[in-house]
């Protein structure tokens, strides 16, 4: 139809089958619901952008850490021809569409749209390939990480230095430190010192490439801060060793208490988690119920016979925590019990006023975190105040006056064994 | 046809690029070749191979410099196939078009062909449409087993690209359905005597070794010349099927075997008829009035004439009430010029939707007609909405019927619009363009009847769609959404949809 388009056309103005940078991909046929102006989109799913030269890595990671891929069955993936688009909020609790880039195609080319690409965009991973000589890509990060400041400084940079498997512990330990001197002089170089770049050392043949996902989601979390605490008041309440909250489907964690991560403890976590799901597909589903793998009775506990316990709980649709415990710390496992439930709730409430109103929510957010910070040191000194710590903890999450006095009742039924676990501490 | 066709291909290495276009040359002096063979492309065509990659990998390398030629003697054109076009600008876009087609307009992993174009306005002359079928060739070193290709056409004419549409994907999936036979057979030849899945498991796979040229991937050293051979097949036939003209001026479109059309497609007559008017006045006036329209006299002669004497607002008045479908009485003396004017507007609306007569003693009601001339002394009904009375008056100093006679322009009437109706505040886009176009003084009244049967054919298609997708609506619903869409796509805003009603119910209705 030659129906010219009019400049008084008030419907349409701007239509046409393929309108290549605006709507690079697959446009208004997508179906991602990322429309332009898409009174339905709401809040915007920040982004997640793969990039690197060709053959790097980057489908093998998306496949792998959000699709359940095995490490071998990469071999077998295709070069990526376009950006694949993979929304992955409706099967995890990470509101995040991942983009996986085609390596070889510059996407600063004017041809393409970079606002559109780098505009709404939460991280870059850039993916480089260190089995590999890596010239190129060091370059290509440069422009690359230049190029997309530009257009949103708000960019976190991310660089997975990649595929270490192959790597002795020197040579891996000296291509990061020789990657990192030599990206950041390069940014020195053209004046941009401020631009930050985390280096992570992954492989998708061990746990490393969930880890450095774990910490490039973690960036993305506004509740952040608040989930840390309350994870930091779970353990040192109930004499809990390390404790994960688990993203269930990708296993990355997005949060953990304040002690440090040792690969080991999380590299077990992750396996509880496979069996446990392996174990209720395998006999805990029933064809006629529809089940799901991991539903609010999940629940799993092994011991190690080096006297660690690992204790599993499901805390909402698509996390679960995971706790590193001694032996020992477990024999008032009603007290812990009691502590998790406390917590669930808080988290739950975290979320659903995240779900009820994104602006509300943010204020009370950082009212919260703030609320539990003070209450930190309370918590420590004596087994009152951390009663207390888990209820100021609630509290300012509630909207209605009357859950808080629920859970105002509740806790005071509840005083005395978060009491005795501080003793027992 | 003015396309030029293209095989392009997804290079693992080097991303989208393109193996090879046919495009058609002609040039009013014809060279000889240093074979013998006449060329009719301009030399400069076939001059410089022109290639440029670096660095320069096997898969991305097909011709290598070479170039295709084949000549049509009927027709004095010459195909040249190159791996890319000789014009750098043309070689532009066909690189825009291949990235698009491989790297953009694709749904995740299918096959198949769609249309993309630029968004330059649909009717624009600078942007380009392009026809893509990617498609997918087995290849048991690539890094997927499977390596993307598209054939592309790239023309300036989106309609006619539209047009051509069912011809062009038969033909082209034939094409590919034999490339990717021949490729199946290498590709299960390799597998047993080498099983990559094996070999890469044991880690003994080396990507970077695998960009092979199609030619070995289809196991025919002359896959080229063949695809050219096929290009240039393309190109010759699609042009005898249809080819470019200007829209016809002539009112009488065949409306009733456009509705047996299997295409769904309106086809443009190309035959010119624009003396219709003057020599026919009276030859669709199949109604048992008397007719009585005198070849002298005062008339008026062009629609910009009509303009300038009711002025700008009263002719727009008009022209909407007749493209809605209401009546128009034109009353007054003489009947040469009461008929000359209801011929002149006549040339706006389709055949399907004129009832007119040119001149009657008496009031004809709209059901009997939506064009109607009468005598100065007829009663008329009180103007309404639905009817638009224009007043033909003499001059006030001659009185009598024999003075009226005496004049002899039409300039020297008086011309009164009765209608008490409104413009809508957004004009029809037929209205709308037509008044851009009366308004700028350039044009010249063979470009404007011109304009004027474009207008009316383009929205005489849009008016079939919509009928199109109302009857269809009846049957099985649909959703009403598709049709939001589908008016949008057609450029219909909310004022056009009287018109269209219209139009689609006095030409299309069974
Ligand atoms: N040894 C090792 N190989 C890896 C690792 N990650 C990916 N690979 C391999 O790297 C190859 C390329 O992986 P892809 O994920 O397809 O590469 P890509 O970055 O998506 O490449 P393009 O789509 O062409 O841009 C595959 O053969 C993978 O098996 C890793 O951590 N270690
Ligand atoms: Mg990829």
């Amino acid at each position: 139809m030659s129906y010219e388009q009019d400049e008084e056309d008030q419907y349409a103005p701007n239509f046409s089958v393929g309108s290549f940078p605006k709507e690079f991909g697959y446009g208004a046929f997508d179906g991602d619901g990322e429309g332009p102006s898409g009174p339905l989109s709401g809040e915007q799913k920040p982004r997640i952008l793969l990039m690197g030269l060709r053959r790097s890595g980057k489908s093998s990671i998306q496949k792998v850490v959000f699709h359940k891929m095995s490490p071998n069955e990469t071999l077998f993936l295709e070069s990526t021809n376009k950006i694949i688009k993979d929304d992955i909020s409706n099967s995890s609790f990470v509101q995040f569409q991942i983009w996986d880039f085609p390596g070889q195609i510059d996407f600063f080319d004017p041809t393409f749209d970079s606002d559109m690409i780098f505009g709404g965009c939460g991280a870059l991973v850039f993916v480089i390939d260190a089995q590999d000589e890596y010239n190129d890509a060091l370059n290509r990060l440069h422009q690359t990480v230049t190029k997309a400041y530009k257009v949103n400084p708000s960019i976190r940079f991310e660089v997975f230095i990649h595929k270490v498997d192959g790597l002795s512990d020197d040579y891996k330990m000296e291509t990061q430190r020789d990657i990192h001197q030599r990206a950041n002089d390069d940014l020195a170089d053209s004046g941009l010192d401020q631009i930050h770049l985390s280096f992570h050392l992954t492989s998708i043949y061990d746990h490393s490439i969930f880890e450095a996902f774990s910490k490039v989601v973690q960036k993305l979390i506004p509740q952040l801060p608040t989930l840390e605490n309350l994870l930091n008041i779970l353990i040192s309440n109930s004499a809990i060793e390390k404790a994960f909250l688990f993203d269930v489907v990708s296993k990355i964690y997005i949060a953990t208490d304040f002690s440090p991560v040792d690969m080991q403890s999380y590299e077990l976590c992750c396996d509880m988690i496979d069996v446990v799901i392996d174990v209720s597909c395998i006999y805990g589903l029933h064809e006629d119920t529809g089940a799901a793998a991991f539903d609010s009775q999940s629940s799993s506990l092994i011991k190690l016979t080096n006297g660690t316990i690992l204790y599993l709980r499901e805390v909402t649709k698509f996390l679960a925590l995971v706790c590193i415990l001694r032996e020992a710390s477990f024999d008032r496992q009603g007290v812990i019990d009691y502590n998790f439930l406390c917590f669930r709730e808080a988290i739950q409430q975290v979320f659903e006023l995240r779900s009820k109103n994104q602006v509300a929510y943010n204020s009370s957010s950082q009212a919260n975190s703030s609320a539990v910070g003070e209450s930190g040191p309370n918590t420590s000194s004596g087994a009152s105040g951390a009663s207390n710590g888990l209820l100021s903890n609630t509290a300012p999450l509630d909207n209605s006056p009357n859950n808080t006095s629920e859970s105002l009742k509740q806790s005071n039924t509840v005083l005395y064994p978060v009491q005795d676990s501080a003793v027992a501490m | 046809m003015n396309a030029v066709v293209s095989l392009c291909h997804f290079c693992e290495l080097h991303g989208p690029n393109v193996l090879l276009s046919t495009q058609p040359c002609r040039s009013q002096k014809h060279t000889t070749l240093k074979s013998s063979h006449a060329f009719y492309g301009p030399p400069e065509s076939i001059e410089a191979p022109r290639y440029v990659l670096s660095p320069p990998c096997e898969a991305c390398q097909a011709v290598s410099g070479n170039t295709f030629i084949t000549s049509d003697h009927e027709t004095q054109t010459s195909y040249v196939s190159s791996q890319v076009p000789w014009q750098s600008e043309t070689e532009g876009l066909v690189r825009q078009a291949c990235t698009r087609s491989l790297s953009c307009e694709v749904s995740p992993g299918k096959e198949g062909i769609l249309v993309f174009s630029d968004d330059l306005g649909l009717g624009s002359s600078c942007g380009c449409s392009v026809l893509s079928h990617t498609f997918l060739i087995r290849d048991s070193l690539a890094r997927g087993f499977h390596r993307w290709f598209s054939i592309i056409v790239l023309t300036k004419d989106r309609l006619l690209l539209l047009n051509l549409w069912p011809f062009l994907e038969k033909n082209i999936s034939t094409f590919v359905a034999e490339l990717q036979m021949s490729a199946n057979k290498v590709y299960e030849a390799e597998q047993v005597e080498r099983p990559q899945r094996a070999i890469r498991l044991n880690g003994a796979y080396c990507a970077d070794k695998s960009s092979r040229p199609l030619s070995e991937l289809t196991g025919s050293p002359k896959v080229f010349a063949q695809l050219h051979l096929w290009f240039v097949w393309l190109l010759r036939n699609a042009s005898t099927r249809l080819r470019e003209t200007l829209p016809s001026v002539d009112l009488a479109i065949p409306f009733g075997s456009l509705e047996e059309c299997e295409d769904k497609f309106i086809f443009v007559s190309a035959r010119k008829d624009a003396n219709y008017l003057k020599t026919h006045p009276s030859a669709d006036n199949e109604s048992s009035v008397n007719c009585v329209v005198e070849s002298t006299g005062p008339s008026v002669s062009s629609l910009s004439m009509l303009r300038t004497l009711l002025g700008a607002v009263n002719f727009a008045s008009i022209v909407f009430c007749l493209l809605v479908g209401r009546q128009i009485v034109v009353r007054g003396q003489p009947a040469s010029l009461v008929a000359s004017i209801l011929f002149t507007l006549k040339t706006l609306l389709p055949q399907g939707c004129v009832r007119l007569i040119p001149f009657s003693s008496q009031y004809r009601s709209p059901t009997e007609c939506n064009m109607l001339g009468i005598d100065a002394r007829a009663a008329v009904p009180q103007p309404s909405p639905q009817v638009a009375r224009l007043e033909v008056l003499p001059p006030l100093d001659c009185e009598t019927p024999e003075s009226v006679n005496q004049l002899k322009e039409a300039h020297q009437f008086t011309f009164h619009l009765k209608w008490p109706g409104q413009l809508p505040i957004k004009w029809p886009t037929f209205l709308a363009k037509l008044d851009r176009a009366m308004h700028s003084e350039q044009l010249s009244n063979a470009t404007l009847m011109l304009q004027i049967g474009a207008l009316r054919m383009e929205t005489l298609n849009a008016a079939r769609a919509l009928h199109y997708v109302d009857t269809n609506e009846k049957k099985d619903s649909c959703d009403p959404r598709d049709k939001t869409a589908l008016l949008q796509a057609l450029g219909v805003n909310l004022s056009d949809r009287e018109v269209l009603t219209f139009w689609s119910k006095s030409c299309l209705s069974i």
